[in-house]
């Protein structure tokens, strides 16, 4: 008797549940539910490599489109799934009632827009989210394109580093202060802001009274702010994500900016798991974190697949994330939103090469790198361990990350 | 067509057939090999697809550069002379039969 799963959202995460059913030997009829035409592709270089490049769209694919025959997975795409009955276990796919033994839901998020009335009609604003997206994007890009970027986060930085990179004249605006608060601490930011000064990057932070201002063709020709108007040719919005509940709260789970699950990523549905961005974990302590990234798209879905096969789960792996801007490879572990009580850097900050370490009493919490990827990885499995002999002497490069967490 | 050898830790072979150009990563998530994990899909963020090319094969594989070499000092399991990230190993005709060893673990 092989039950039958279907997972709704043919994303990171999505894709991941099912290679890792099929990996684990479940033999069952599996059904991946997506509503673009792709199947699974990565998202992380869409802002990057993919809008620098001219590389084809199936480069990014998971897997490739052959691998789903091969497993046995009924790939249905181009579907929006808006209706899930937890008590029949069936979900509406076009005019098909698809029944259900087990669903996961990896649904993703969508991109935050600006309420600017502009923003909905303008043919010349962007947002980065799909393949088709950025395409869209890079096909405006020439050396010269004036393009503005709102929203001084982790996409809008990757996006402004490859459109300069492309010869655009880019101006990034932020709201807040600084770049990147919500994410990474000031010392990295800092040196963020100054990589993108220096490659001619305008970066203008703790900017108000932002709006669009469009022109009589209907395209936003200029951005207007406390810190003077802003020409612009293009304009993409990078400022958030909200977590894709729709179809959770229509089926009455649980929801709460993101959809709640416990430790195993289960809802409060039986046989309803959600993994991804669109999850939101409850922790032991009794916390909730919804993360945005990934490898924890790939890990959750690991989990939920040992789950369903009733397995031994993996281990949670610590929260991680990267960026490249330009050629600098940014790393960070940890929970973002840990309450850090002091920094300590280690390494060449002037050089562009140091690791900073977020400390709370005798644990580091949080782990920034700037090019130190080798450090980066050596400590990551540190984290949230008591390590009170080691904190001092972090900061001391005499002695090598090795020495440093050599096991007793 | 090129095909590439993964050996398990366990002295089992998959054999696969791999599309000149790909990674040995892409090679291996493409038919469901055990043990690449892959985390960051190949952007050379972390360290989790790591293979070891077997001695025959590691001259023509070629060796690690810049940011994969610095990242495979801080693999799960201990670099070896043949030690690589197998999403920086593009796959060309010239290692038709290339064997790579999986580790036991990849975090």
């Amino acid at each position: 008797m092989s039950r039958r799963v279907v997972v709704l959202g043919a994303g990171h995460g999505g894709g991941e549940v099912v290679a890792a059913l099929r990996a684990g030997g479940f033999d069952g009829p599996l059904t991946l539910v997506g509503d673009e035409a792709t199947p699974p592709y990565q998202r992380p270089p869409l802002s990057k490599s993919f809008l620098l490049g001219a590389s084809p769209a199936d480069e990014l694919l998971a897997r490739p489109r052959s691998f789903y025959e091969q497993q046995q997975v009924d790939l249905v795409l181009g579907r929006r799934v808006d209706h899930v009955d937890t008590t029949a276990r069936t979900v509406q796919v076009g005019d098909e009632s698809v029944p259900y033994d087990v669903l996961v839901l990896a649904l993703g998020g969508r991109p935050r827009m600006l309420a600017d009335p502009a923003a909905a009609k303008a043919d010349n604003l962007h947002q980065v989210k799909t393949h088709a997206d950025v395409e869209r994007l890079r096909d405006r890009l020439a050396p010269g394109t004036r393009v503005g970027v709102v929203g001084g986060g982790f996409v809008g930085l990757e996006v402004a580093a490859s459109a300069r990179k492309r010869g655009a004249e880019v101006t990034v605006l932020e709201l807040a202060p600084r770049l990147l608060g919500r994410v990474c601490s000031e010392v990295v930011a800092e040196h963020v802001a100054s990589l993108h000064g220096a490659r001619g990057v305008d970066v203008r932070t703790g900017v108000t009274g932002l709006h669009l201002v469009t022109g009589d063709d209907g395209r936003i020709a200029r951005v207007a702010t406390d810190q003077g108007i802003v020409e612009v040719d293009e304009v993409v919005v990078g400022i958030g994500m909200t977590p894709e509940t729709g179809p959770a709260e229509q089926a009455g789970l649980a929801v709460d900016d993101g959809i709640l699950v416990d430790a195993d990523y289960r809802t409060s549905a039986p046989d309803v798991f959600a993994i991804g961005d669109c999850a939101r974990v409850l922790r032991p302590d009794g916390s909730t974190l919804r993360l945005e990234s990934a490898p924890h798209a790939a890990s959750s879905a690991r989990r939920v697949a040992a789950v369903i096969l009733g397995r031994e789960t993996p281990p949670d792996a610590a929260p991680w994330f990267w960026s490249h801007q330009f050629e600098v490879k940014i790393q960070m572990a940890g929970d973002p939103s840990a309450r850090v009580s002091r920094w300590v850097t280690r390494g060449d900050m002037a050089g562009g090469s140091f690791l900073t370490f977020g400390i709370v009493e005798d644990r580091i919490v949080r782990i920034e790198a700037v090019d130190r990827p080798a450090e980066f990885a050596q400590t990551k499995s540190w984290l949230d361990r008591p390590i009170p002999s080691v904190i001092d002497r972090l900061a001391d490069e005499s002695y090598s990350i090795r020495q440093l967490f050599a096991r007793p | 067509m090129t095909t590439v050898e993964f050996e398990q830790p366990d002295g089992s072979v998959t054999t696969v057939e791999a599309a000149d150009g790909e990674s040995i990563m892409r090679t291996a998530l493409s038919n469901l090999v055990p043990g690449i994990v892959a985390d960051c899909g190949g952007e050379l963020s972390c360290a989790t697809c790591h293979v070891i090319v077997s001695d025959a094969w590691v001259g023509i594989a070629g060796p690690p550069s810049g940011f994969e070499d610095e990242m495979l000092d801080a693999t799960s399991e201990e670099r070896e002379p043949g030690s690589r990230l197998s999403c920086q190993v593009v796959v060309s005709p010239v290692l038709d039969g290339v064997r790579v060893r999986v580790p036991a673990s990849q975090w």
